[in-house]
C-alpha cells in the first residue's frame, strides 16, 4: 500500500519550529509593552519636561527637574528616611521571621501549640495596609493601649505621641511595617527549614556540634538562597511602600516620615507638578534597579 | 577503639515495641554486621548506639562506660549514613575537618589528620571539591573520610553501600574490608544484604522483628542456623524448605520421608526425635547434585543461566518446589524429570516451630 505524504506546508517545519516560541511569548510581551514599558518611557519623557500633562505645550528642560529635586533638602531627607525605613524593616523582618520559623519548626514545642502559633503568627499578613494603619494608630494613640501599658510598667513617664512627634514617628512607622511584613519571611524560612535533611543535623551532632553551631554551620548555609531571595525582594518592595506610610502619617510630622513614595505622590497630587513627580519616580526606579541587579545576579548564580 | 555492649536493650514507640531485649557483646576491634529484613530494627539499634535515638530500656556501653544519657558528641563514635549526609556547602576538606574544627583542634594537626584520611581513601585530588561535584562512590569515600578523621571509639555504618550501583558496591565492600584490616577499629555495620554481611563481618547479628535471632560467625550462621528464619536469611539462593516426617532415628542418624516422595538422611542433632514427628527439611541449593538414583524427584520449572552457575527451579509434588545450584554447563529442558541427591552436610532439620533439631556437619 502506498502511504500518501501530506501536502508540504508553505513555511518549512524547521522555520515553524523556530517561530513557535516567539508566538507563545508574544501576548505576554505585548501586554508588558503596553502596561509597563510604555508608561515607563512616558514617565521618563515627562521628567525631562516642564509642566507635563498640566500645560498645553510643555517645554523640554533636560535634567532641570532632577537638579531641582537634588537641590531640595526634603528630597535627600526622603531618600535617607527611605533607606533607614527599608534597611531596618528588612533586618527585623529577617530576624523575627527566622525566630518564629525556628520556633514553629522545633520538635520541642507541642504540635497543637505549634499549629495555633502558626495561625497567630501569620495574622499580620492577612490585613491590608489600611486595616493595619487603623489598628496601630489606635494602639499607639497617645491615649491608647500601648501608652497605658508602658506607663503602668513605668517604662515611659508621660503619654508618648508616637506618630505625632518628629523624634519617634519614623521608628514607630518602621515598627508597624516590621509587624506587617515578617510573616512572608516566617513562612518561606519555615518551608526552607523543613527541607533541610535531618541527617545533616545528626551528622553534625555526631561531629560534635551544639545547637548554636548546628544553626550556624547547617541551618544558615542551607537557608542562604532563600534568605537572599526574600531579603532582596523585600528591599525592593519596602523601598516603594506607599499605602502604609500614607495612611498612618502621610509623611509627617514636618517631613519626619517622608519616604520617596510619599514625596513623589505629593509632588504629583498635591502640587500637581507631574514633571517633578516623574523625575522623583525615576529616582525610585533607579534605586530599586540597583537592588534588582543583585537579585538577578543571585538568581543566575543559583 | 572500644568494645560495645548492649544489655537488655529496648525501644518503644508509644505502645509499639520495636526492639525487644537485645543483648549483644561486640569486642574491641571487631567488625560486626547487623542484618535482617527491612523493619527488623537494625538501624534503630545503630541509632541508639550513636545517641540519635532515645533508649527505652536496658543499656548501651561503649568502652565499658554506660552511654545511655550521653549526647552523640560525648560518645566519641563516627557514623556513615546511607545518604552520606555530607555538608553540601562545604568542600571535601571542610567536610572531613568539620569535627576537628568544632573541637578547635590545632590547624597543623587537623591538616595532618585530613591528609592521612585522604591518602587512605585516595581523595587527595578532590579535597577542594563540593559534594555535588563528586560521584556516588566518591561521596561514599568522603563520608568514610569524615569518620576516619575523628579516630573514634567505634565506626557505625548505616547501609552505606545501598545507594551505589552493583559494581561499585562490590568494590567499596572490598575497600571497607581493607579499611578495617588497616585501622583495626570496632565497626558496626547495618545492612539488609546478606552477601555484604557474609563477606564483611567477623560476626553477624541476625535480627527479625526487633529480636536478635542469632549472633555468630558467618560460617556458624551458614552451617548451624539456630532456626528457620536465620537459615533462610543467610545463604544465596535461599535454603529450600520441604515438609517431611521422621521415619526413624537411631545410631546417630535420622531418616526423614518427605511429604512429596523421597527420603533424606541427616546426622541427628542435639534434640531427640520421635518417629512420626513432623519436621521441616532445609536443603541448601548448593548441597544438591544430580544423581540417577537420587531421592529427590521433580520436574524442571525454570532454568536460570548465570554463566558460571545455573539455577534450576524444580517442582516437587503439587505444592512444593526447590532450587538447585549447578555448574554453568548443566543443561535441562522445561518439564524434564530430574533426580537429585543431597549432601548430608547441607541438610538441616527444623521442628514444627522452626527451631533447628539436626544439622549436617562439615
Amino acid at each position: 500500500m502506498q502511504a500518501t505524504l501530506s501536502r508540504r506546508a508553505f513555511v518549512s517545519y524547521a522555520t515553524r519550529r523556530k517561530l513557535v516560541p516567539y508566538a507563545y511569548v508574544a501576548p505576554a510581551m505585548a501586554l508588558f509593552a503596553l502596561l509597563m514599558l510604555y508608561p515607563m518611557i512616558a514617565v521618563f519623557r515627562y521628567s525631562l519636561m516642564d509642566g507635563a500633562i498640566i500645560k498645553r505645550n510643555p517645554t523640554f528642560v533636560g535634567f532641570a527637574n532632577y537638579v531641582a529635586n537634588f537641590e531640595n533638602p526634603v528630597f535627600w531627607q526622603a531618600v535617607g528616611q527611605t533607606l533607614y525605613f527599608t534597611s531596618l524593616s528588612v533586618i527585623f523582618h529577617l530576624a523575627i521571621g527566622m525566630g518564629f520559623a525556628l520556633l514553629l519548626n522545633s520538635p520541642l514545642v507541642n504540635p497543637t501549640l505549634r499549629s495555633l502559633l502558626r495561625t497567630l503568627y501569620v495574622l499580620p499578613w492577612l490585613f491590608t495596609a489600611v486595616i493595619i494603619a487603623i489598628i496601630w494608630r489606635l494602639l499607639l494613640d497617645p491615649e491608647g493601649v500601648i501608652n497605658a501599658i508602658l506607663m503602668a510598667l513605668h517604662v515611659v513617664g508621660h503619654k508618648v505621641e508616637w506618630f505625632s512627634s518628629t523624634t519617634t514617628a519614623l521608628d514607630a512607622l518602621t515598627f508597624v511595617n516590621v509587624w506587617a511584613g515578617y510573616p512572608l519571611y516566617m513562612v518561606s524560612l519555615l518551608a526552607g527549614l523543613q527541607g533541610v535533611p535531618k541527617e545533616l543535623y545528626e551528622a553534625a551532632g555526631i561531629d560534635g556540634a551544639n545547637a548554636i553551631e548546628k544553626f550556624r554551620f547547617i541551618t544558615v548555609p542551607q537557608l542562604t538562597p532563600i534568605i537572599i531571595s526574600i531579603a532582596l525582594l523585600d528591599f525592593i518592595w519596602t523601598m516603594q511602600v506607599f499605602p502604609l506610610v500614607w495612611t498612618i502619617t502621610g509623611g509627617g510630622p514636618i517631613y519626619s516620615t517622608e519616604v520617596m513614595s510619599t514625596y513623589t505622590y505629593k509632588q504629583a497630587f498635591a502640587d500637581y507638578d507631574f514633571s517633578m513627580a516623574s523625575s522623583s519616580a525615576i529616582c525610585i526606579l533607579l534605586m530599586s534597579l540597583s537592588a534588582t541587579y543583585f537579585y538577578v545576579k543571585h538568581q543566575k548564580a543559583q | 577503639m572500644a568494645a560495645v555492649s548492649l544489655r537488655g536493650l529496648k525501644k518503644n514507640f508509644g505502645a509499639v515495641s520495636v526492639i525487644k531485649d537485645v543483648d549483644l557483646e561486640i569486642g574491641d576491634g571487631e567488625f560486626v554486621v547487623l542484618v535482617g529484613p527491612s523493619g527488623c530494627g537494625k538501624s534503630t539499634i545503630l541509632r541508639m548506639v550513636a545517641g540519635l535515638e532515645a533508649i527505652s530500656g536496658g543499656e548501651v556501653r561503649i568502652g565499658g562506660e554506660v552511654v545511655n544519657d550521653m549526647s552523640p558528641k560525648e560518645r566519641n563514635i563516627a557514623m556513615v549514613f546511607q545518604s552520606y549526609a555530607l555538608y553540601p556547602h562545604m568542600t571535601v576538606r571542610e567536610n572531613m575537618g568539620f569535627s576537628l574544627r568544632l573541637a578547635r583542634a590545632p590547624r597543623a594537626e587537623a591538616a595532618a589528620k585530613i591528609k592521612r584520611a585522604a591518602d587512605i581513601l585516595g581523595l587527595g585530588e578532590l579535597l577542594e571539591r563540593k559534594p555535588r561535584e563528586l560521584s556516588g562512590g566518591q561521596r561514599q569515600r568522603v563520608a568514610m573520610g569524615r569518620a576516619i578523621v575523628r579516630d573514634p571509639a567505634a565506626f557505625l555504618f548505616d547501609e552505606p553501600l545501598s545507594n551505589l550501583d552493583a559494581a561499585l558496591r562490590v568494590q567499596m565492600r572490598v575497600e571497607l574490608a581493607e579499611l578495617h584490616n588497616r585501622l583495626g577499629s570496632t565497626m558496626i555495620y547495618v545492612t539488609h544484604d546478606q552477601v555484604e554481611a557474609m563477606t564483611l563481618a567477623q560476626k553477624i547479628a541476625v535480627f527479625n522483628q526487633g529480636r536478635l535471632e542469632q549472633f555468630a560467625t558467618p560460617a556458624d550462621l551458614y552451617n548451624r542456623p539456630r532456626n528457620l528464619f536465620v537459615a533462610r536469611f543467610i545463604g544465596s539462593p535461599q535454603m529450600n524448605v520441604l515438609q517431611g516426617r521422621v521415619k526413624a532415628a537411631r545410631d546417630g542418624r535420622v531418616a526423614v520421608s518427605l511429604a512429596h516422595g523421597g527420603e533424606i538422611a541427616v546426622e541427628s542433632g542435639p534434640l531427640p526425635l520421635a518417629p512420626g514427628q513432623p519436621v521441616q527439611v532445609g536443603i541448601r541449593p548448593e548441597a544438591l547434585a544430580p544423581a540417577d538414583e537420587g531421592a529427590l524427584v521433580g520436574s524442571v520449572r525454570l532454568v536460570e543461566y548465570l554463566g558460571g552457575l545455573t539455577m534450576v527451579h524444580v517442582a516437587h509434588g503439587a505444592e512444593e518446589s526447590f532450587v538447585v545450584q549447578l555448574p554453568g554447563d548443566f543443561r535441562a529442558g522445561l518439564g524434564d524429570t530430574v533426580r537429585f541427591d543431597a549432601a548430608a552436610s547441607g541438610v538441616h532439620l527444623f521442628d514444627a516451630g522452626g527451631l533447628l533439631v539436626a544439622a549436617g556437619t562439615r
